[in-house]
């Protein structure tokens, strides 16, 4: 589906627009204080009214039939505000596993209540020892009479407290699987994580003989998983680049009105200059994970060009995001340092995010595969 | 679409062919060994004139004035040819900055007197700017223009002018105000560098090159037709000169430092530095780095074409650019080694010295055209919206 600049501004613009909002800015706080999982309410609205848990999904399994381009900009604009909704693990992460991995029938059988944001669904991915493959020996499916059952830990699985349905990719005899949960299961057992992100909570599954449904397979290097992969690093560079945005200009609006020696601190060249480093790096993040998206949307899954943009953009993002809320944190002076600034949470969800689905230096390490060296 | 593409219906592939064809073909080879400035000049000179006269000169600049006026996907085509086929640079400023400025705020007779030459190379240009007294605080500089009937009288100093020595015209800017106008009273000329009371000496830099000069103004006699905009209206033409500088020249920059990159990872390769798995990560994190410059580049020439200005990208994309060049050349002296130690004139350095002399020469990579300090500084207040500095 071919869409114009305009709607892609339109779509920006409302995304900004819900982001931004006081009710939003409350929900946060409440999961912080862990009052809840997620907001029901932010996603009611999110899902129902302005229905962008379609955005990622073919129009004939009930989508909006956009694609991965209008998918980062959603989650570019989420990301300034960590709005606490399981946008990432199920309009993203889930969406993409059956819209990547899964058979027709499948795709036909989930993707529809994903879509209408009536079911939240995450992914157990496992770990990734050797980014953009999980680690083989975390989880490992066995096929019985009647179907599957998988064994093993899946030590970081986001929103699984929101989630109706557990998605995990596993490792099968002759390559890989993507198969489907029940998490209510007594043969799974979830447990939430003190974790860092506080606006993300993070658990991990144990799976021990659960039984599973296969949605699809493929060999050792299934161009599903790489598909998978970079469409994850693109829409989580986005998201790495709205936060970004984020806390610069929460911090650009700090230093033109907070006053000391007679004048705005911003005023100061130590404290300009920091700032200005920090749009280079912002500037450049856009560019790099715009590249991602567009090629995630555009090109062949598992393709290099495809896999090398989506490695660039996780290690610049994922880096540049945690500079960013770091010098936030610093640049704010004390303030910045408290529990109630919300800029700990984006350093929180920075290092989240950067360590999460394959670090900086593990990418860096498949683009210098991709490069021959 | 332009007359241009509408002429020529080649795809970009296609043009990028044609282009390179006609690279090889006309290639001139080597620079002249052991030859003078001028020497040297003269052979790019002669590069920009075969350029011109088959049509392959000026990609961004309009049919009217001899260029190709090409679209975006053909100008990054252009740009990635011309990189990698290792062809002259054009001497000068020209097409790059004179030109683009003498298109937006020159007369009709000035367009037609001064830019298809420029564009031949038959006339370099240097650009007189900076002064002793007036480096980094432009608007404080001093170099006068008396108006004398129809002609001014200038008289002053320039310095850091690139090229001054090999160049026949220069943009210059002038104090018509008085001192205390600061950017309200500047103006901007169209000199011949041949008019009597002009002395061009060159500088030696830190990297053994001599294309700085110092240019000194003894009541030199430039006519009113020379100038560009409206008398003490110069800053405003001269910072809208800074701007196409930038737009222009970021992505021909980005394609010269893919090409750079890739010679670079060559040799290392070569050399074996990749058995260390730290070099593979920071070659990986400078590929990045020079992916961002294309992309970054790429998404201004976007944005001028779908809005006609800049965006947001370009503000950062110079600073940038420096850093990265300078990040560049550290990590070829770091990864070759001692053996990056050897400069071009020892029979034994690596590659001609080319890593090692270029290393010195990125230094001024934050120096010239703006020091970087002086970048933050604008990207601060004029994009971020921080307050100004108080005045002393």
């Amino acid at each position: 589906m071919d869409v114009s600049a305009t709607e892609r501004d339109d779509l920006r613009r409302s995304v900004r627009d819900f982001a931004a909002s006081r009710p939003l800015a409350d929900a946060v706080r409440r999961v912080v204080e862990g009052e809840a999982a997620y907001d029901q309410a932010a996603w009611d609205t999110l899902a129902t009214t302005m229905g962008l848990t379609a955005i990622g999904i073919p129009q004939e399994y009930g989508g909006a039939g956009y694609s991965v381009a209008e998918l980062g900009i959603v989650a570019e604009e989420l990301g300034r505000s960590l709005a606490p909704v399981p946008f990432l693990s199920s309009a993203v992460l889930a969406t993409s596993a059956l819209v990547c991995c899964a058979d027709d029938a499948a795709k036909a059988q989930y993707l529809p209540g994903l879509a209408d944001g009536g079911a939240i669904a995450t992914v157990a991915l496992g770990g990734f020892t050797s980014w953009p493959f999980p680690d083989r020996t975390a989880i490992n499916a066995s096929a019985t009479d009647h179907g599957h059952r998988l064994a093993g830990t899946a030590g970081h699985v986001l929103d699984a407290g929101a989630a109706g349905l557990l998605l995990a990719v596993a490792g099968l005899e002759d390559g890989w699987g993507l198969f489907a949960v029940d998490p209510a299961s007594p043969r799974v057992v979830l447990r939430r994580h003190e974790a860092l992100d506080l606006t993300r909570p993070l658990y991990s599954a144990d799976f021990d003989e659960a039984e599973a449904v296969l949605l699809g397979r493929g060999p050792a290097d299934w161009p599903g998983l790489a598909g998978l992969a970079s469409r994850i690093s693109a829409a989580l560079a986005c998201e790495q680049a709205g936060g970004m945005a984020s806390c610069l200009e929460t911090t650009v609006a700090y230093l033109s009105s907070r006053a000391q020696f007679g004048r705005p601190i911003g005023s100061f060249q130590a404290i300009k200059h920091r700032c200005a480093d920090l749009l280079v790096e912002l500037e450049a993040a856009r560019s790099v994970a715009y590249e991602a998206r567009d090629r995630a949307a555009n090109g062949l899954p598992g393709r290099p060009g495809v896999v090398a943009a989506a490695a660039a953009a996780q290690s610049w993002c994922g880096d540049a995001y945690v500079h960013a809320a770091q010098e936030a944190v610093q640049l704010h002076g004390a303030i910045g340092f408290t529990w109630e600034h919300d800029v700990h949470l984006h350093l929180r969800r920075a290092r989240a995010d950067q360590l999460l689905f394959g670090t900086p230096r593990a990418h860096r390490r498949a683009l210098a595969d991709s490069m021959g060296i | 679409m332009t007359a241009e593409t509408a002429a020529a219906p080649t795809t970009p592939e296609e043009f990028r062919r044609e282009l390179s064809v006609f690279l090889a073909s006309h290639h001139p080879g080597r620079p002249p060994k052991s030859a003078t400035r001028k020497e040297i000049a003269d052979w790019q000179r002669q590069w920009s004139a075969t350029l011109y006269d088959h049509g392959f000169a000026g990609p961004s600049w309009p049919g009217a004035y001899g260029g190709m006026d090409l679209d975006l996907e053909r100008q990054i085509a252009y740009y990635d040819a011309i990189a990698r086929a290792r062809v002259p640079r054009h001497p000068g400023n020209g097409p790059g900055i004179a030109g683009p400025t003498i298109i937006t705020y020159g007369t009709p007779e000035q367009r037609e007197r001064y830019l298809r030459p420029m564009l031949r190379g038959d006339e370099i240009w240097a650009q007189g700017f900076s002064e002793p007294e007036a480096g980094s605080d432009l608007p404080s500089l001093r170099t006068s223009a008396r108006r004398d009937g129809g002609e001014y009288v200038v008289s002053g100093q320039k310095t850091w002018s690139s090229g001054a020595d090999i160049a026949d015209m220069m943009i210059l800017l002038v104090r018509t105000g008085t001192r205390e106008s600061r950017s309200r009273g500047i103006t901007y000329l169209l000199v011949d560098l041949a008019s009597p009371g002009i002395t061009v000496r060159t500088i030696r830099d830190m990297a053994g090159g001599e294309h700085f000069c110092e240019v000194f103004f003894d009541d030199v006699r430039v006519p009113v037709a020379n100038r560009v905009g409206e008398e003490n209206g110069g800053w405003r033409v001269a910072r809208a000169s800074l701007g196409h500088e930038r737009a222009a020249r970021a992505l021909s920059q980005a394609m010269l430092f893919r090409r750079v990159f890739d010679e670079l990872v060559a040799v290392l390769k070569e050399r074996g530095a990749f058995r260390d798995e730290t070099a593979r990560d920071r070659v990986a994190q400078l590929e990045i780095g020079v992916r961002i410059m294309t992309l970054s580049a790429q998404r201004t020439i976007d944005d001028i074409r779908r809005t006609g200005t800049p965006g947001a990208a370009s503000s950062t994309s110079r600073l940038y650019q420096a850093l990265l060049e300078q990040r560049l050349y550290e990590l070829a002296m770091e990864l070759l080694g001692p053996d990056a130690l050897l400069t071009g004139k020892d029979p034994g350095a690596v590659q001609r010295g080319r890593w090692v002399r270029n290393y010195l020469s990125s230094r001024a990579a934050t120096i010239g055209t703006g020091t970087a300090e002086i970048q933050r500084n604008t990207i601060a207040e004029n994009v971020l919206g921080l307050p100004k500095e108080p005045r002393p």
